[in-house]
């Protein structure tokens, strides 16, 4: 019972997802921006790569942020898109007020309606995929991916991405305007901090420790290292595929109840202070 | 689910409950509650009958698990609404009229069924409910219409209509005729009657500002004004409150056909009731108490200037304990200062 009603409301939620995105998304106008824009951002990157190293473009350095870039999707999509949901609930629809008076539950109704983001991030990773291997020649041995290390470290990651998602869709409670230069700013930020696009290494040393407080750290470095065969931070390196799998599963269930909590505290404030039904942007 | 404890309890029962809202650039604080009991029985249809800015929604807010209370408590069907909010909201819907709310790229029948599976409804009977909902709503036409090709008075009754769909146990309905048309309101009225007979158990708190919605639907009403419950009894009992005397009701010429200002006739409370532009002329309304006589109380009005045109006397309505528990008209604006 529980079960089936848990599992009938997830599905509603996330066909809700579907209707709203594929309303507005023409397929190709959808197709050439899970494509266009990601490749845009690697080829700019390329090429700010190839000027930084003096244009000795070292296929296997490009390679490892290349991977990094692609998965950032994830974070970029959900994040974003769950903050998103929440604004345009309340903002435009008008409809937020009557899902929280609803027994779905906040945290069910925003991983349903998330998960048409994730398909899009997929659809995104994928083809960036394809086009590197096909037309950038980023190729490497298939023979060393390791699928069930690598499944299981996407899956944990996907975790924290969700759970960074229901922070941010707090904060979007409470401050709808900043919210949504907030939810850019802190995937940007992720993006820097996190070893995505340069190995956490060259960050100063205070950083490095916070950086390897966050699971987004972990999770980079173990998609590198399960699909190529190794990671691109040399500190990381010292830790064994366990280790590396641990930390990632540690700092993931920290930071999965400390943004659980965060989003309750959040989510109490705007009940106090009213914000779950006001129409403050359009 | 069915859980002895919130069987039994009262549909609503709130304490001391008061709510202020910070100021907005300086301004006073405003007291949107200030000290609200009310205990609302299982079956009941209960109205809450107020002006604008009463704090009607507040207090509807506060039911629905929206908005925290500043002080005291409340519980619904036996769950406190702050602490135990989820056992609330599987026992509630809320409707909020003059609302245009909705996923626009949505069917009405989507829409619908989409908020009957946030409730767990089971398909073999949310499907039968919600179609059964759309004839009544008279959206039948419309069914598969995307809810932004649907007009305002269009979607306020699917609006209303969402309410339902989970069959709740206690229902609040926030002014769900604000702006209706006639008939549509006349016949979501007769809906809400049949809806809390049809199954015993089932209870509404509706806010309204229109007397006759009060009125017609409400077992019992609490007047409320400025955040406060001045009064709360059935309507029968309310009106027995204000007896004696008379009801009296003077056509007033206005010299410039506005009549913003109220006369003073002493110590009796009196209301501007509607204009009547085409004679020039509005509807003065008072209760004369039974010790005295109306004639000292025209020649008050002739010596500030008012032409006193026609008089008639009538029986008590909700409206006349409305002036008589809050001292001045329905849809007038409090005096300022
Ligand atoms: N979010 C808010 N911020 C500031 N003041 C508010 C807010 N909501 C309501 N109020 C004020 O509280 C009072 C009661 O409002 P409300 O409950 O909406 O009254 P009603 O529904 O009876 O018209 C009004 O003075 C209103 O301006
Ligand atoms: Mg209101």
């Amino acid at each position: 019972m529980a079960v089936t009603t848990l599992a009938g409301r997830l599905r509603t939620a996330a066909w809700l997802g579907w209707q709203i995105e594929s309303n507005w998304a023409d397929p190709l106008v959808f197709a050439i921006y899970s494509v266009a824009r990601p490749l845009a951002t690697a080829l700019i990157l390329m090429g700010i790569y190839w000027a930084v190293t003096g244009g000795h473009l070292q296929r296997d350095a490009f390679l490892l942020f290349y991977i990094g870039n692609a998965f950032h999707e994830y974070v970029l999509r959900l994040v974003v898109g769950m903050g998103w949901v929440v604004v345009e609930e309340r903002e435009e629809y008008e409809t937020l007020k009557y899902v929280y008076a609803s027994p779905i539950g906040i945290f069910t109704y925003l991983w349903g309606r998330s998960s048409v983001k994730f398909a899009q991030a997929t659809l995104s990773v994928v083809l960036m995929f394809l086009m590197g291997w096909f037309v950038l020649g980023l190729r490497w041995d298939l023979g060393v991916v390791r699928w069930g290390a690598f499944l299981l470290a996407f899956g944990i990651g996907l975790v924290a991405v969700v759970y960074l998602g229901f922070l941010v869709a707090g904060l979007a409670l409470l401050l709808p305007r900043a919210a949504m230069t907030m939810n850019e700013g802190l995937a940007v930020a992720l993006y820097l901090l996190c070893g995505v696009i340069y190995p956490i290494d060259l960050l100063p040393r205070g950083l490095q420790e916070l950086t390897l407080l966050l699971p987004f750290t972990y999770w980079y470095e173990a998609l590198r290292r399960f699909l190529i065969g190794h990671g691109a931070s040399e500190r990381l390196s010292a830790l064994s595929d366990g280790q590396l799998l641990g930390a990632l599963i540690a700092a993931t269930l920290v930071f999965a109840v400390a943004s659980h909590f965060g989003y309750l505290a959040l989510e109490r404030r705007a009940r106090k202070l009213g914000r779950l039904d006001q129409t403050t942007l359009f | 689910m069915s859980d002895p404890r919130s069987a039994l309890a009262p549909a609503v029962e709130t304490r001391g409950l008061r709510r202020t809202f910070r100021a907005s650039r300086g301004g006073a604080e405003v007291l949107a509650l200030d000290g609200v009991d009310v205990r609302i029985e299982r079956g009941e249809i209960f109205g809450l009958l107020g002006p604008n800015g009463a704090g009607k929604t507040t207090l509807i807010k506060i039911l629905s698990t929206l908005l925290y209370p500043t002080v005291g408590s409340a519980r619904v069907a036996g769950h406190d609404v702050v602490l135990e909010a989820v056992e609330v909201r599987r026992r509630i819907a809320l409707v909020s009229g003059g609302e245009t709310s909705g996923y626009g790229i949505l069917t009405v029948r989507e829409c619908l069924w989409m908020f009957s599976q946030f409730y767990g409804v089971p398909s073999q009977i949310a499907w039968p409910r919600v179609d059964e909902l759309i004839r009544i709503v008279d959206l039948e036409e419309q069914a598969h219409t995307r809810i932004n090709r649907l007009s305002t008075g269009q979607r306020q009754r699917m609006n209303f209509a969402r309410g339902f769909v989970s069959d709740p146990e206690v229902m609040f309905l926030d002014e769900p005729t604000l702006g209706m048309d006639v008939n549509a309101a006349r016949s979501l009225r007769a809906y809400v009657l049949h809806w809390v007979r049809e199954k015993p158990g089932r209870t509404v708190l509706l806010t309204t500002h229109y007397m006759a919605e009060a009125e017609e639907l409400c077992d019992r009403v609490a007047i409320i004004d400025r955040g406060r419950v001045l009064a709360c009894d059935s309507a029968p009992a309310l009106r027995r409150q204000v007896q004696g005397g008379q009801h009296v009701e003077l056509e007033i010429r206005t010299p410039d056909g506005a009549g913003a200002v109220l006369p003073g006739l002493g110590d009796i409370p009196a209301a501007w009731g509607a204009p009547h532009p085409e004679r020039g002329t509005r509807t003065l309304k008072f209760r004369l108490p039974p010790d005295r006589v109306l004639l000292p109380v025209l020649r008050r009005l002739e010596e500030q200037g008012l032409l006193v045109e026609g008089v008639s006397t009538r029986e008590t309505t909700l409206e006349d304990v409305f002036i008589a528990v809050v001292g001045r008209g329905l849809d007038e604006p409090e005096a300022s200062g």
